[in-house]
């Protein structure tokens, strides 16, 4: 897939992890194409665009990592991520980032993509299935985890 | 107390930016899930500022916010959003939005903003 898609939502993910709960994510390779269903770490969360191209963004989090997150943020800690405060700020971060990267996205390129709203799924090794659409996945590490990130686009569409 | 009409779609921003705001001095004095209830609030309510989302279910924020200022030209609204790009953000000041913020926020990025048109 083009980097120049790609690449914005890993500097996203990264920045906003950051600038939210002061978590330093580091990318372990490069984004590859995704042909494989993926077995979830455990928290997942998914929002899709659309514009003059229409796609999706899959974060999907060990969930060691996504409730540090969420305790960076919110200043409790959580330890039933099906608390609607956990599942609702792993949307939120997903809506974040993702919003980040499609600003980026449109000044450069003018795809005037818009946001819909994220969903979240909460589940050790749930199977989270691939359209076949082009999608790649970039693999991160963090001390308190790890994180993938999956991010998909095809042509075409209005949400 | 400047009083505050926080309209989202996401029950943690409205959680996240009350805590902002109260220990800033500022009353939260309506919450909305939605663009129509935020303008139904905000008619009902008067308040002195309101936080508003873009994308939301029902009515979208951008509409919103065009139907509060068509009714109230001096409401003082504040775009809250996830996105951030130049379309959208003229298409925000071009309906008379006073100030637009990209999430996420801190108290510094909140305050500062409130200063500048309260």
């Amino acid at each position: 897939m083009n980097p120049q898609l790609t690449s914005p939502f890993l500097e996203s993910a990264k920045n906003m992890i950051n600038q939210m709960a002061s978590v330093q994510i580091q990318e372990s390779d490069s984004f590859q194409e995704q042909q494989d269903d993926i077995a979830s770490y455990g928290v997942s969360a998914l929002v899709t665009f659309a514009g003059v191209l229409k796609g999706r963004l899959l974060l999907d989090l060990e969930p060691s990592l996504a409730k540090e997150i969420v305790q960076q943020v919110m200043g409790e800690t959580y330890d039933d991520m099906k608390d609607s405060t956990f599942m609702g700020m792993m949307g939120e971060l997903s809506n974040i980032i993702g919003g980040d990267a499609l600003t980026f996205l449109n000044n450069e390129q003018s795809y005037n993509l818009r946001l819909a709203s994220p969903a979240v799924f909460i589940g050790k090794e749930m199977i989270i299935s691939i359209p076949k659409i082009q999608s790649a996945t970039i693999h991160c590490t963090s001390r308190h985890g790890n994180m993938r990130i999956n991010v998909a686009f095809e042509k075409g569409g209005v949400a | 107390m400047k009083r505050v009409l926080i309209v989202d779609d996401s029950p943690i921003i409205h959680n996240l930016l009350r805590k902002v705001l109260e220990r800033n001095g500022y009353e939260v004095c309506g919450d909305a899930k939605n663009g129509k209830e935020g303008v139904d609030l905000y008619a009902e309510l008067k308040p002195d500022l309101v936080f508003m989302d873009i994308t939301m279910p029902v009515m979208e924020g951008i509409d919103a916010a065009r139907f509060i200022k068509e009714k109230d030209p001096s409401a003082k609204i504040i775009m809250l959003s996830a996105m951030g790009d130049d379309a959208i953000k003229e298409e925000a000041h071009s309906i008379g939005v006073d100030i637009f913020l990209k999430k996420p926020f801190d108290d510094y990025k909140i305050v500062s903003a409130i200063a500048k048109i309260v």
